[in-house]
């Protein structure tokens, strides 16, 4: 099994399909979007760490700590709070152990798009069911190809 | 999907395979063992105190997400400026341990037949305070006894004052594989107690009797820093050195020279050498008429008896050796003679070589200071008239088994595993009716208990260190680095709550909430001293931010103050009963049946260390004989074929005492008649990495008893040694 | 670009081990056990090697810390079929563990014995997984890895100076072995840096490398023992 594990890894890079995933709130990136509000303010290491940090219940309390709308999904962020249960946020987008990514180096220091890799992900209402975007390593050579970033094996490989 | 080359090799190699991949996720793919790394994090880095020996480096621990990834040298700290040892580095086998004790436990079977059941703490600590209250009430508190492992902070004054305010002088502290060193002579012969420093970065010459100089010396990082130095690291000319041994250790081969000499016979080589130095005058007159008494009766007597051709007589060495050595030790000064924790007299003959040509007290020789003097916690409420029951704890379990001067009621132990280090006490323990223990470690002294009360890690506990450098004095901070892991509590925390739980005096004298808080009492303190935080000069306003400032840099230091050193007492040395004791040699058995000295030398990777259950240490146990994850005893080539053994070969290796089984390594750094077992395997834990690995060579130690100092004497047991199957 | 290089002053050099240790905290190397052990199968990216010279009394020793030598003329890139290991850009030998096909030329083509096989799926208890190092993959079964000069940290510490403006400074990346060593007698830099320590240092005339002769160009120096 081990061998065949290796052999699908490389094919699929960064596994972007899959079963459908269910998150804990049907969180609205389209509405937070729009109103202004930037990706790092609920994904607060984008720019400063390799991970771009799923967002804790204290975060959503932040704006929501009292309703801002009637909807019920809001409603849910207090009452997780109120019962002491974490947010349970799944991963869409999944590197495997053996990639060195890191958010900080795209983002922070290169200043790219987030939609680069996540795709219209703004625009959605609810959350994705899966990532939109199924990344390959050739979609990142390509890149660093087009960018003229470094293509050696050995910077992102570990 | 297209295949790559790399695939198809690989599919070509291993037959069949259908690509069904399309959309799945790759988790399923991840067999039964694989292990996935856990997700990454905001990285903290944690300034606290290394637990694996009393050396008292500084690290940081780098944490994620509650979990601890690695441990680094605190680089504000004086003693290791950044940088740590192997067992310093192999730390987080200690927190994450798997056989750690987890939860409070008490026998429910036979001693030994390792049958416990988890309770609470209430109820653990309950019956301590109760056991200990029904001493006192029958007026027999003298009765409890304790063993500590060795602790260079508020932990031991916390224990000390518990011991006294309960009424008991006895209170242990084990000697520490750090502790090999020449202190006995220094504190007979200088009236100095307490660890000397050794400024081995500013020596130029090195004469080691034995020392485990690089192996596990003093403060083990702090000795390798200033042995890179003393080899010529900043601008520094390069030192030499000289290591007189019976086995060629590490610290041999990185000498400049080794020096074979026959076990037992240092202390009169060293009169050799002094000898040399007083006949060719290159002794040091003015430290000698100023700082010496007695020079004159010892210079009599040794140029009288100890020429070079009665000490070649005893030592077997040429006459030219002593003599060459003599005039480097006395020309390339400063200059040091190190001695390890060998008979009393021994330690003594060496020690006066330091005193010949003056290094003591100064730069590049051996320094004495004064620790931070209110530094402390003040005085307990009680005092003790009663006299211990032994006076070291080497002797200690003959006064148990003998009930002389009185028997034990109870024995508490802390931080250390007597019954791996002094084998006899598991017939000793056998009469003291309660055992408790405070491991987190299921070892073999904690398998004897009654009760375990599990101490945290080090990593999980707050704590203080002192030591000495040549820079001055650091006290370096211990604070958790995580919350405890498990159902495990700190000592002192344990400590207190029995003395509240016991009430009357001893709550009176504890007066403590926790152990934190008798720290931080201790080192608001320090503020008032001209020391500085580490990593801050000045600028500090008010306690709390004082305390604060510790706690981010990790400790606190205060420059050096070069104590006058003691009176230097040369009458010792040549004493009549010292001069019986060099003629009489070592005596461990009968040399027709035992033709052979048993040599148990230290590993670096196994010295200090209350855990052998860690895995990385068992693969790298030490670096010249490439054996891991067993013991072996080392045999000269010469006498291995004379008794048909070869390496791999199992033999016997028996003394008076007893026998062992183990492998056979022939080896060309040890003398032809001595054999030499490593000390550090063979612990009776159950830690799955320790369990049945290796054998505890001081099984077969004959019983040896140095008088005047109380030391065991480790290499005088004289063994055979033969094939197991012969 | 940088060249990447190791000095070990081995005059300096107790053989502690604390390298030793360090790179198998930092590199998630597996634990092998006293049978594995026993088999040759450890894994230890840094190593001390004895070596032994003359008959007692007149005994010598010389004990060696091996890393990888990161040759800049590599014997184990040249076998590999699969170009699972190549020379990088700044000297160091890579070692692509998803491409490697766990066929061991490289192993056995290489004269320092610096690469190793993963005969297993390496495994920790439960709770020592907390310890892992997320800088770092584990490596699966059916792949050879090696010491990799940490390059992880040289990924990290690239970054940290670009978020902040600037260029590399010396010191800001070196290998945990070198980090930890008690003496001080390892050091790491840049020798294309005329003012970085390491490039002074290999122009001692106690520097020398392994093997020097067949030509293999290791970055790793050692500078010899006593005078």
């Amino acid at each position: 099994m081990k061998r065949f594990v290796v052999i699908v890894s490389i094919v699929i890079f960064v596994s972007g399909c899959g079963e459908t995933v269910r998150q804990p709130i049907k969180f609205n990136h389209k509405k937070h979007v729009d109103m202004g509000i930037g990706c790092d303010t609920c994904h607060i290491y984008v720019k400063e760490q390799p991970f771009a940090g799923l967002p804790k219940i204290e975060i959503c309390l932040g704006c929501h700590e009292a309703p801002i709308t009637k909807s019920a999904e809001e409603e849910k962020i207090r009452d997780f709070k109120k019962r002491d249960i974490e947010l349970r946020w799944t991963k869409l987008t999944n590197l495997p152990d053996y990639v060195y990514f890191s958010h900080r180096r795209h983002v922070g220091i290169a200043k790219l798009d987030c939609k680069g890799c996540h795709g219209d992900i703004a625009e959605m209402p609810v959350p994705p069911e899966r990532a939109l975007v199924s990344l390959k390593m050739g979609d990142c050579i390509d890149c660093h190809r087009k960018k003229k970033a470094k293509t050696d094996c050995i910077y992102c490989h570990r | 999907m297209a295949l790559t080359r790399r695939d198809f090799i690989k599919v070509v190699g291993i037959g069949a395979f259908a690509a069904t991949t399309g959309c799945t996720k790759l988790s399923e793919f991840m067999d039964e063992g694989a292990v996935s790394v856990p997700p990454n994090g905001v990285e903290k880095w944690i300034p606290s105190v290394c637990g694996q020996c009393s050396g008292g480096c500084g690290i940081i621990a780098r944490v994620i997400d509650g979990r601890v990834v690695k441990i680094e040298g605190n680089p504000l700290s004086p003693i290791n400026r950044g940088t740590l040892c192997a067992r310093g580095q192999a730390g987080l086998q200690v927190l994450y341990d798997p056989d750690r004790i987890r939860a409070p436990l008490r026998r429910v079977g036979d001693r030994g037949s390792d049958r416990w059941r988890e309770i609470g703490w209430d109820e653990a600590i309950g019956e301590v305070a109760e056991r200990l209250n029904g001493i006192r009430r029958k007026g027999i508190p003298h009765k409890v006894a304790m063993i500590s492992g060795s602790e260079r902070g508020s932990m031991d004054l916390l224990l000390c004052r518990f011991m006294e305010a309960l009424g008991s002088p006895n209170y242990f502290l084990m000697p520490d594989d750090n502790d090999d060193i020449q202190i006995d002579a220094i504190s007979v012969m200088q009236g100095i107690k307490g660890r000397p420093l050794f400024d081995i970065s500013r020596a130029r010459y090195i004469l080691s009797f034995g020392s485990p100089l690089i192996e596990t010396f003093s403060s083990p990082v702090q000795t390798m820093r200033m042995y890179g130095e003393f080899r010529g690291g900043n601008g520094k000319m390069r030192g030499r050195l000289v290591h007189i041994s019976p086995r060629l250790s590490v610290t041999g081969i990185k000498a400049d020279r080794w020096v074979p000499l026959r076990p037992g016979t240092e202390g009169v080589f060293a009169l050799g050498i002094a000898h040399v130095i007083i006949k060719e005058s290159l002794y040091d007159r003015d430290f000698i008429s100023s700082h010496t008494s007695g020079f004159d009766g010892f210079r009599e007597i040794l140029l009288k008896e100890y020429t070079p051709s009665y000490v070649s007589k005893i030592t077997s060495l040429a006459e030219d050796r002593t003599i060459e050595i003599a005039r480097e030790f006395a020309s390339f000064r400063p200059s040091l003679a190190i001695a390890n924790r060998c008979r009393l007299y021994d330690q003594m003959a060496i020690h006066s070589l330091n005193a010949l040509i003056g290094s003591i007290g100064k730069r590049g020789g051996i320094i004495f200071q004064s620790a931070p003097g209110p530094y402390a916690l003040p005085l307990s409420e009680r005092a003790i008239a009663m006299t211990p029951i032994s006076g070291s704890p080497y002797t200690l379990s003959e006064a148990i088994r003998n009930g002389s001067p009185y028997s034990l009621e109870a024995l508490l132990i802390y931080n250390c595993n007597p019954l791996f280090s002094l084998p006899d006490m598991h017939e000793a323990s056998r009469g003291i009716p309660f055992i408790v223990s405070f491991s987190p470690f299921m070892n073999e002294t904690a398998r004897t208990a009654d009760l375990i009360l599990p101490n945290n890690t080090y990593l999980e506990n707050w704590g203080d260190v002192l030591s000495h450098t040549a820079e001055g004095t650091a006290i370096g901070i211990r604070q958790p680095v995580l919350k405890p892991i498990y159902r495990t509590m700190q000592t002192g925390d344990v400590i207190l709550r029995i003395a509240r739980n016991m009430g009357g005096d001893i709550e009176k004298s504890m007066p403590w909430g926790s152990f934190k808080d008798a720290l931080f009492y201790s080192l608001r303190q320090l503020r008032k001293r001209k020391g500085e935080v580490f990593g801050i000069s000045k600028g500090l306003r008010g306690e709390e931010e004082f305390l604060e400032a510790m706690l981010a840099g990790g400790g606190y230091r205060e420059p050096s103050d070069y104590q006058r050193p003691g009176e230097f007492d040369f009458h010792q040395v040549t004493s009549p009963q010292a001069v019986r004791d060099y003629k009489k040699g070592l005596s461990g058995g009968d040399e027709k049946d035992y033709p052979l000295y048993l040599n148990i030398h230290r590993l670096s990777t196994h010295s200090g260390i209350t855990d052998y259950n860690q895995p990385y240490l068992k693969e790298s146990l030490t670096p010249e004989i490439p054996e891991a994850w067993d013991s072996w005893v080392e045999i000269n080539p010469e006498t291995g074929k004379r008794r048909g053994i070869s390496t791999g070969d199992m033999v016997v290796v028996e003394s008076q005492a007893g026998r062992i089984r183990l492998r056979a390594r022939l080896y060309q750094g040890i003398m032809p008649d001595v054999v030499s077992i490593p000390f550090g395997l063979g612990e009776a834990g159950l830690g799955r990495w320790n369990k049945n690995i290796g054998v505890n060579p001081e099984k077969i130690l004959v019983k040896d008893i140095d008088l005047p100092s109380g030391n065991l004497i480790r290499n005088s047991t004289r063994v055979r040694i033969y094939r197991a199957d012969g | 670009m940088a060249k990447w290089v190791m000095v070990i002053d081995l005059d300096k050099c107790t053989a502690c081990q604390a390298c030793v240790v360090a790179c198998q905290v930092e590199n998630n190397i597996p634990i092998a056990g006293p049978d594995e052990t026993e088999r040759q199968r450890i894994i230890r990216w840094m190593e001390i090697i004895p070596f032994i010279y003359g008959e007692y009394p007149d005994v010598r020793m010389r004990l060696l810390p091996r890393p990888c030598m990161q040759c800049d003329n590599p014997p184990c890139t040249k076998v590999c079929p699969v170009r699972a290991t190549m020379l990088g850009p700044e000297g160091i030998v890579a070692q692509i563990y998803p491409r490697c096909i766990g066929c061991r030329y490289c192993t056995s083509a290489c004269p320092y014995t610096v690469k190793y096989f993963n005969w297993h799926t390496p495994s920790w208890p439960e709770e020592m997984r907390n310890s892992l190092n997320p800088d770092v993959s584990v490596r699966p079964a059916g792949v050879v890895e090696k010491c990799t000069f940490c390059i992880h940290r040289l990924q990290k510490a690239r970054e940290k100076a670009a978020a902040e403006g600037r260029q590399l400074r010396e010191g800001d990346y070196i290998p945990a072995c070198v980090q930890t060593c008690p003496s001080c007698a390892m050091y790491f830099g840049d020798s294309e840096n005329p003012k970085s320590i390491v490039s002074d240092l290999i122009k001692s005339p106690r520097a020398f490398r392994l093997l020097e002769e067949i030509g293999t160009e290791p970055k790793v120096y050692y500078l010899s023992e006593g005078q």
